[in-house]
């Protein structure tokens, strides 16, 4: 079964964009409507991803490798590099609560490789601090039931 | 004309036209018959050449000429909706536009020069409903920006700005503080008709996440926004916006 959160306006002090001399806020395009997780039992598959109002955006995959010999494969838009999806796979259902951890540690990696100096890296570092907050506090995306 | 579906990468066509274009250079190299050919068709437009280039600026103007009459309709949809953003959340009477405020798309353009750059696309007023002054995007910014419109487009976010100072009745320093808050300088200041105080700038993305427009709202009044926008975004807009450029 999916678990679906609301995103939009309860995370707007995230959205704010701080850098130098330059004052934003991440768009209404690059903001998630919904965060949605799923646990796939044959596959052993846990998935996270998030919904905006750029639906068609071409989308190129990050490959890390997790813990548990398993694979983190993050979703980034090909032309905003803001987060679509991070899927882990080889999880067991009882171990879902701890593969949070993993996954915000592979969004933060893959924030930090983002040349910070470049204001077109603004929004993307941004939006991956999004949803790296969102999985943070919104417990509900883990304790999904097996499907 | 629809010039922002040039602003994109190049396309599969582009690399297919591209091969062709290299087999055919090397198999002319190596094939007589083929060699004859092309001298044929060389000395055939050699000797029609006034019809050639006739037709072609024929053809460039033509071309330029449906491509604006096709933009028309979608270009009035845009001013339509602009004037009904500015009723909305400025009206000064029934049906009545308040002049201290001004909606405004710029959509990106590439310059005859082949600078990519902004231009005033459709405008809520009827006062200075175009203008002259463009606003560069570069390939690459690193924190140099060109108007706000230029920084929000070039970041893909959106900007607000409250409580800037009246320009032309500051003093130095405060004038400073405006242009380097607005990424102006003194040259695009003086092109400027109006300076306003206030602004709610948004990147305008498609379905496919590409920058299309720049959506700018000013007003001349230091806190005209931050009342009517308080504590949201330009969800709605940016929703409405998207579907008119679908």
């Amino acid at each position: 079964m999916q678990r679906v959160v609301e995103v939009g306006p309860r995370y707007a002090s995230e959205t704010l964009i701080l850098r130098g001399e330059f004052r934003g806020k991440l768009s209404p395009y690059d903001i998630p409507e919904q965060a949605r997780s799923e646990y796939d039992v044959p596959g052993r598959r846990f998935r996270v991803w998030f919904e905006y109002l750029t639906p068609d955006e071409p989308r190129k995959s990050v490959r890390l490798m997790a813990s548990g010999g398993g694979a983190i494969v993050v979703q980034l838009g090909k032309h905003s590099n803001k987060l679509y999806s991070v899927e882990i796979t080889g999880v067991n259902h009882d171990q879902i609560p701890r593969v949070r951890l993993e996954i915000v540690e592979a969004i933060k990696d893959i924030a930090s490789k983002l040349p910070q100096h470049d204001p077109r890296n603004y929004m993307p570092a941004t939006n991956l601090g999004l949803a790296k907050a969102v999985l943070e506090r919104e417990s509900d995306l883990f304790a999904v039931s097996a499907s | 004309m629809l010039y922002w579906r040039d602003m994109g990468r190049p396309q599969w066509e582009d690399f297919v036209s591209g091969f062709l274009l290299v087999g055919l250079t090397l198999f002319s190299a190596t094939s007589d018959s083929l060699r004859e050919a092309q001298n044929q068709i060389l000395l055939f437009l050699y000797e029609n050449r006034v019809w050639i280039y006739a037709s072609l600026a024929f053809a460039v103007v033509a071309f330029r000429f449906i491509g604006m009459l096709r933009a028309r309709p979608k270009r009035e949809r845009i001013r339509a909706f602009l004037e009904c953003l500015h009723e909305h959340y400025f009206s000064s009477g029934p049906g009545q536009l308040d002049p201290r405020f001004r909606v405004t798309l710029f959509t990106p353009q590439r310059s005859w020069v082949g600078r990519r750059v902004l231009k005033v696309y459709a405008r809520s007023t009827r006062v200075h409903p175009t203008s002259k002054v463009r606003w560069s995007i570069p390939r690459s910014c690193r924190g140099k920006f060109d108007g706000i419109a230029g920084a929000a487009f070039a970041t893909g976010t959106e900007i607000e700005m409250d409580d800037l100072p009246g320009y032309h009745s500051a003093a130095e320093e405060e004038k400073a503080l405006y242009r380097n808050a607005t990424y102006l300088d003194e040259t695009k200041v003086r092109k400027l008709n109006r300076l306003s105080r206030a602004f709610r700038a948004l990147a305008v993305k498609d379905l496919k996440g590409r920058h299309v427009a720049v959506l700018m709202i000013e007003s001349e009044e230091p806190s005209g926004l931050r009342d009517r926008f308080a504590g949201g975004s330009l969800y709605w807009e940016a929703r409405h916006l998207q579907a008119l450029f679908a």
